[in-house]
């Protein structure tokens, strides 16, 4: 599961906007009865930004970077 | 004089009433606000963080208050640069509008906060589950330069274990 959390987004013209955003990650291996996965903690925790394009098919991402500032030690 | 006093009475009670449209744009005002505090605070960018805050705004924190830009901007840049990586992951936000000028919120986050910074390239910080989990009340006010905060405090409700090594 990637939980996106904080989101900050900056228009910069009518076509081009830019962002900066937080998630967390959590992964584990998928119980075979369906019952939830005890997890300790989450696998990373990361930024990304990113720069968001106006096209024909409307807003879409044209660039993303990911900056992982923390990660499980397991 | 009853009269009178209806008519006193009813012109304040409409200007407290917010149409539904109003009270979204005040919503999404003050949850975008929030957004540039977390994301200025954890890049220690002091002026935009500042500037988040109204002329006379007050920030409360578990290590003191700091009233007015001046005093804000200086919580930031007191702080070693580069600064350590910290990340203010937003969660739950309930914010209620008062009016065109005035708003509550209470806002969770999760709060990561390493021991070193994290530039590109670096590795990350090893981390066993969070730090804290915090709660935020804020007071919100539309000023001449916009929505600001005038007051917000930290609650500390949560500790995790936080760094692995």
């Amino acid at each position: 599961m990637q939980l996106t959390s904080t989101i900050q987004i900056k228009p910069i013209n009518e076509t081009t906007a830019t962002g900066i955003s937080y998630a967390v990650v959590l992964e584990a291996p998928i119980d075979e009865n369906g019952l939830p996965v005890t997890l300790l903690g989450f696998q990373v925790a990361s930024e990304s930004r990113s720069i968001y394009k106006l096209t024909s098919e409307g807003w879409k991402i044209d660039k993303r970077e990911y900056t992982t500032l923390f990660v499980d030690p397991d | 004089m009853r009269k009178f006093l209806l008519f006193l009475f009813i012109p304040i009670t409409l200007q407290a009433q917010l149409s539904n449209l109003e009270s979204d744009m005040i919503i999404i005002s003050c949850e975008q606000l929030l957004a540039d505090y977390a994301i200025y605070r954890d890049h220690l960018d002091a002026d935009s963080f500042a500037n988040t805050f109204s002329v006379d705004g007050e920030l409360i924190l578990g290590s003191g208050s700091y009233k007015g830009r001046d005093a804000i901007r200086t919580n930031i840049t007191s702080r070693p640069a580069p600064g350590v990586a910290h990340m203010v992951l937003l969660m739950s936000s309930k914010i209620t509008p008062q009016s065109m000028n005035e708003a509550f919120g209470i806002s969770y986050a999760v709060i990561l906060n390493g021991n070193r910074p994290v530039l590109k390239g670096d590795s990350p910080i090893r981390m066993k589950g969070i730090t804290s989990a915090v709660e935020y009340h804020t007071h919100f006010i539309n000023t001449e330069e916009g929505w600001k905060i005038a007051r917000i405090e930290l609650r500390s409700m949560v500790r995790g274990p936080g760094l692995a090594d």
